[in-house]
Parts: structure tokens; C-alpha cells; sequence
């Protein structure tokens, strides 16, 4: 029993050193991180970062060039990255148009544009760095050097670009009854004048006392030219596809029945059609 | 002459020092990583630059050029075309990309915030 508690002096000058070092290590002399990559950069930085990927790639068309950038972010599905940081821009209130080019890359980020060909020609890219050859440089102890890794990646051009200014036409538009899907979802298809998946395209939706705008593409899993909206019941929509389109009126929920007598509220698919 | 007990005192300190020090130096910093833009590898500045002048070449909207370039920290925008234009030269990007970086800072030189424009 005495020996126990003369024992304690240990457990004590062990919480000294712990305080003192944990001091020390956070406080006066943290690890400071240099030489980083993307991947490393806090949230709202890496949205920025990413953000500069979109406006370039609707620059420059380089699709081969866009995706070597996102890869440096360790992200498991960049497409849906930016399709989720398109949507946060919405619906924070921010730019429509910087919306939009992320919403292009998602789109087009596991399904390239066929009009993109890979030239013979070749230029510098990044290559991700892989995290244990990331740089951490801590003050008090040996800093590991490396060089800059800079590999070529295979850069598209552009025969030609689709134009997002030409008029949509409906196509289709059919009731969905369909108890897998949410109740009243108006689900919108766009496609370009070849009938291919159209992402970045701007769709408005009105009501009497409201308005909502988005654009096709931030479901790249679903499909690029893809968007759907939630109604409400018993309020009656417009729709209005680009921004010279034609303008959809009287969409509703609409009542449906499941094999076995329940009634739902049922939804719409429209599909538009660049001239 | 310290004593048996003292020893094993100092003893314990040293052992939690290093505990504290590997948990703030390798721990905690492996958990908690936000690195500001101005850490950024080079390269990786270099390649921002780019992409803010190729943005820039296709909008030729010089305020908002500027306003991207802070992202990389609080230096005149200047000085990381600059330096993004040697990284470029030294690591082998094109020739269009250099031209392009080049473009973006005859523009920034040349010019001069309007009042309706945001000034960064």
C-alpha cells in the first residue's frame, strides 16, 4: 500500500513530460507543412482549387488536362465531387455560371465528348503525388526533399464545340407512375442535335409564386443531360428548357395506383431536343 | 548526488516529453491537414497560374484574373506569373502554355482597376 503510493511521483512526471511536449509540439514549434499538394488544402480551398479546374477545362476543352488536375485531390468520384460542389454554388446563392462549368466537367468527366480526339502532340500535366512522397517539413526535425514531378499527359483538341445557345424542343412528355422514384419528381432529359446526353443546360422551373433554376449534368451517374425537380402537390408548373426554349406549361402530380389499390402522386419525364 | 527516486522522476518526464512530441509532431498533424494555398508545391502553383490564364484567354476579364491569383497569397499577382513563367521554362511545359502565362502578365501590367471593378 506504501509502496503504491509512493509510486505516484512516476505517473506524475510522466503527465509533466506530456503537457510539455504536447505543449511544445502544437504551440511553440508545430509542424509547419510546405511543398503540398491540392489534396492538402482545407475544404473551401480545395472547392476554390477546383473551381479554377472547371473554368480551364471550359477554356480550353482539355479534358485528358482537367482530369490529371482533379486527380490530385485523392477524390473517390471526382464527378460527383463537382456535381455536389456545383449544387452547394446553387444553392449557397453563388454565381449560376460557375454552377455551370462544374456542372460541365461533371458531365463530361466520365463521358468525354466525342468530338475530343487525343493529339500527337503532347504537354506538361501534374501527376498526383502520392501521400507518402508529400512533403512535410517540420522544424525541428530533418526535412525530406524531393523534386517536382511532372509527367505529360495526352491533351485533347476540339474539332468542334456543342452550343448551348441553340432552342430545346419537347420530345417526350409522359405521367410517370413509378413507385421506385420519389412521389412528383419531374424528371428532365436534354440531348444535342445527334440525341446525345446534353450536360450544362440551363432548366427554369415557375410557379405562381416561385421560381427555381438549375442545370442538367449534376447527376453524371444518372446521365449528363439529366436534372429532375421536386414538386409540390396541387401547384402547377412551367418548364423551360435554354435559354431561348420552348415553354412546357401544366405540369402537375398527378394521382397513381400500385398493384394493390394505394394511390401516390405520380411524376413527369420530359425530354428535349436541341434544333 | 540525486537519489534512486529522483532519477526515476526525471526518468518519467523524459518518457512523457517524447509521448507529447510524437503525438503533436506525427499525430495530430496526420488528422488535422489544411495547408494554405501559399504551400503549395511550385508546380502546382505554376499549374494554377495556368489555369488562370487560360480562363483569362478565353474571358479576358482581367479583375477577376486578379482576384483568382490571390488565391495564392498576398504578393503582388505579379510575382507568382512570374515565377509560374520560370517554373514553366525550367520543367518543359509547352510553348502555348508559355505564351499564355505571358499573356496574362501583359495584362496584369497594363492594367489598372476600374472604380466599378473589385479591387482585390
Amino acid at each position: 500500500m506504501n509502496e503504491n503510493r509512493n509510486n505516484w511521483f512516476l505517473l506524475t512526471g510522466i503527465l509533466i513530460g506530456l503537457v510539455l511536449g504536447v505543449l511544445y509540439s502544437l504551440v511553440v514549434n508545430p509542424v509547419t507543412y510546405v511543398d503540398a499538394s491540392p489534396a492538402s488544402l482545407g475544404p473551401a480551398d480545395q472547392d476554390e482549387y477546383r473551381l479554377m479546374v472547371a473554368l480551364a477545362y471550359r477554356a480550353d476543352r482539355d479534358l485528358g488536362r482537367a482530369q490529371a488536375r482533379m486527380r490530385l485531390f485523392d477524390d473517390e468520384n471526382p464527378a460527383y465531387t463537382l456535381g455536389a460542389q456545383a449544387q452547394r454554388t446553387l444553392a449557397d446563392g453563388g454565381d449560376a455560371d460557375l454552377a455551370r462549368a462544374l456542372a460541365q466537367l461533371a458531365a463530361d468527366y466520365n463521358n468525354p465528348l466525342p468530338i475530343a480526339v487525343v493529339a500527337a502532340t503532347e504537354t506538361p500535366g501534374i501527376t498526383p503525388t502520392p501521400p507518402e512522397a508529400q512533403m512535410l517539413q517540420e522544424t525541428a526535425t530533418p526535412q525530406v526533399t524531393a523534386t517536382p514531378l511532372v509527367t505529360f499527359t495526352p491533351r485533347a483538341t476540339l474539332r468542334s464545340l456543342p452550343t448551348l445557345a441553340a432552342p430545346f424542343d419537347l420530345r417526350q412528355r409522359e405521367i410517370v407512375c413509378d413507385p421506385a422514384i420519389p412521389e412528383g419528381l419531374l424528371q428532365i432529359e436534354a440531348v444535342d442535335g445527334n440525341g446525345d446526353p446534353l450536360a450544362g443546360v440551363q432548366v427554369q422551373v415557375t410557379w405562381s409564386d416561385g421560381e427555381d433554376l438549375f442545370y442538367t449534368g449534376l447527376y453524371p451517374r444518372v446521365s449528363p443531360g439529366y436534372a429532375d425537380f421536386q414538386m409540390e402537390p396541387d401547384i402547377v408548373y412551367s418548364l423551360r428548357v435554354g435559354e431561348a426554349g420552348e415553354t412546357v406549361t401544366g405540369l402537375y402530380t398527378s394521382p397513381c395506383e400500385d398493384g394493390e389499390g394505394n394511390s401516390y402522386w405520380g411524376g413527369w419525364l420530359l425530354r428535349f431536343g436541341q434544333q | 548526488m540525486p537519489t534512486k527516486r529522483t532519477t526515476y522522476f526525471l526518468l518519467a518526464i523524459f518518457a512523457g516529453l517524447v509521448i507529447g512530441l510524437a503525438f503533436g509532431w506525427f499525430v495530430k498533424p496526420a488528422a488535422v491537414r489544411r495547408v494554405a494555398p501559399q504551400h503549395l508545391r511550385q508546380d502546382y502553383q505554376t499549374d494554377y497560374v495556368l489555369m488562370v490564364a487560360e480562363t483569362y484567354a478565353s474571358e479576358g476579364n482581367a479583375a477577376s484574373a486578379v482576384e483568382r491569383l490571390h488565391f495564392l497569397g498576398d504578393e503582388p499577382v505579379n510575382v507568382y506569373v512570374r515565377q509560374a513563367m520560370l517554373t514553366a521554362g525550367q520543367t518543359g511545359y509547352s510553348q502555348q502554355d508559355v505564351e499564355t502565362m505571358n499573356a496574362l502578365s501583359m495584362a496584369l501590367q497594363s492594367w489598372i482597376p476600374q472604380p466599378d471593378e473589385d479591387i482585390p
